[in-house]
């Protein structure tokens, strides 16, 4: 049997114990930045709902659990506005992060305010999604695509029509 | 006073002599993808000036402990530790910017100015030494992307720092705050560079060492300055 050269070992053994450091640097900094972040996650979560339905005092409930880009859903238990946390993580997202959103809408179904509130692709989004204010589930289906960013602007369109269509399902069960 | 002297010469050689960016053009994607506003200049320059000097210090300190046949996966990794990190502390401590630098954060990683430092510079030296040539690089990088991320904003934007400028409102060129005007305004802060060192007695491919240039580990025939020379040599001949 062949003996093993510690030459022919130390370059994987080295790579491993730098790949180990480096492992347990990065534990060591989410640890400390985790909860940092999430905090900082909800408060900008919060923030957007205010952003959207100005004024407004939510209660969160629900979703009914068909349109899987509703993250989480608030109603505004003066108006009855609903006010969704939409995401979607789809292939249109090359930097791996997801595209959200948080859409104020009517029972009717009716979108009354967007904000986009992460999008970490390469283009900016810059005022594609207002025309969506206004808009229905079969607008919203219709809706315009935008140049240079068409694999995002399909991923927005969607989540609307999506938040439009769980409007108008939570609205016909609130009747 | 002589050797503090080499070392603040390591740090200005960077910002200026040197400069990654506009000398040695060296991480141009992000130079040109991050200067439409200053804020995310500034974010991108120094969150890669922190990556240049913890990464150019760690290498150097490693410098006798990783094989040569694995020292590009070992660099990679320390970079990408912390790029991770830098990441980590920007999303918590300041989101907005995190928002705003998107994907080219993460980028960093694959920035040939530090990947270039780490096998030019930090392999071989000391690592006090990396650390200045580290800060030195980041603060060049920082320089030129803040310089053009001015041009760009407050003449194509009529804004700085997303401050509105009234007086430039009617006046804006709008093609600055796109691609085509990044390529314009980066081509024109390198022939003014250019000018500028012309007349201070000029910066030939012979006055900046080997250790700046991106293809010298595969440059193993001449250094830069036999090139260099062998060029003028030519351009004698063709003029006699």
């Amino acid at each position: 049997m062949k003996k093993v050269k510690f030459e022919n070992v130390k370059p994987a053994l080295v790579l491993g114990i730098i790949c180990l450091v480096v492992a347990a640097l990065l534990a060591g900094v989410n640890l400390l930045t985790k909860d940092v972040i999430e905090k900082v996650s909800y408060e900008r979560k919060m923030a957007s709902l205010s952003d959207v339905l100005p004024g407004g005092n939510f209660e969160e409930i629900t979703p009914t659990g068909e349109n899987e880009t509703v993250k989480a859903v608030y109603i505004d238990t003066n108006s009855g506005v609903y006010v969704m946390l939409m995401s979607t993580k789809s292939k249109f997202t090359s930097s791996g992060q997801s595209l959200d959103a948080t859409v104020a809408i009517g029972s009717d179904g009716k979108i009354q305010n967007v904000k986009v509130t992460s999008y970490a692709e390469t283009k900016n989004f810059g005022d594609y999604y207002k025309q969506f204010v206004g808009m229905d589930k079969t607008d919203a289906e219709g809706a315009d695509l935008c140049a240079g960013i068409t694999f995002s602007s399909t991923a927005f369109r969607s989540m609307m029509k999506d938040a439009a269509a769980e409007a108008e399902t939570l609205g016909g069960a609130m009747k | 006073m002589k050797l503090k002297n080499s070392k603040l010469l390591i740090v200005l050689k960077g910002l200026i002599l040197e400069n990654p960016v506009l000398v040695l053009v060296l991480g141009t994607c992000p130079t040109l993808a991050q200067t439409g506003s200053v804020i995310s200049a500034l974010g991108m320059g120094i969150a890669a000036t922190l990556v240049l000097v913890c990464s150019n210090m760690a290498i150097s300190a490693l410098r006798k402990v990783i094989p040569d046949t694995v020292r590009i996966p070992c660099y990679i990794v320390v970079i990408a530790g912390f790029v991770s990190v830098v990441q980590m502390l920007m999303h918590a401590y300041l989101p907005d910017i995190y928002d705003m630098m998107g994907v080219y954060l993460a980028l960093i990683v694959v920035n040939c100015i530090i990947l270039g430092r780490a096998e030019m510079y930090a392999r071989k030296n000391t690592v006090l030494d990396s650390a200045l040539d580290g800060l030195g690089m980041g603060l060049g990088f920082l320089l030129a992307l803040l310089i053009m991320a001015t041009i760009r904003e407050v003449f194509g934007n009529a804004s700085f720092a997303g401050i509105s400028l009234k007086f430039f409102e009617p006046y804006k060129i709008a093609i600055l705050t796109q691609a085509p005007g990044g390529f314009l305004v980066f081509g024109l802060m390198i022939a003014a560079m250019n000018k500028i060192m012309e007349k201070q007695g000029g910066v030939k491919r012979k006055s900046f060492s080997c250790e700046g240039c991106p293809t010298a580990a595969t440059c193993n025939k001449r250094n830069c300055s036999e090139m260099s020379e062998i060029a003028d040599l030519s351009q004698e001949k063709e003029e006699a």
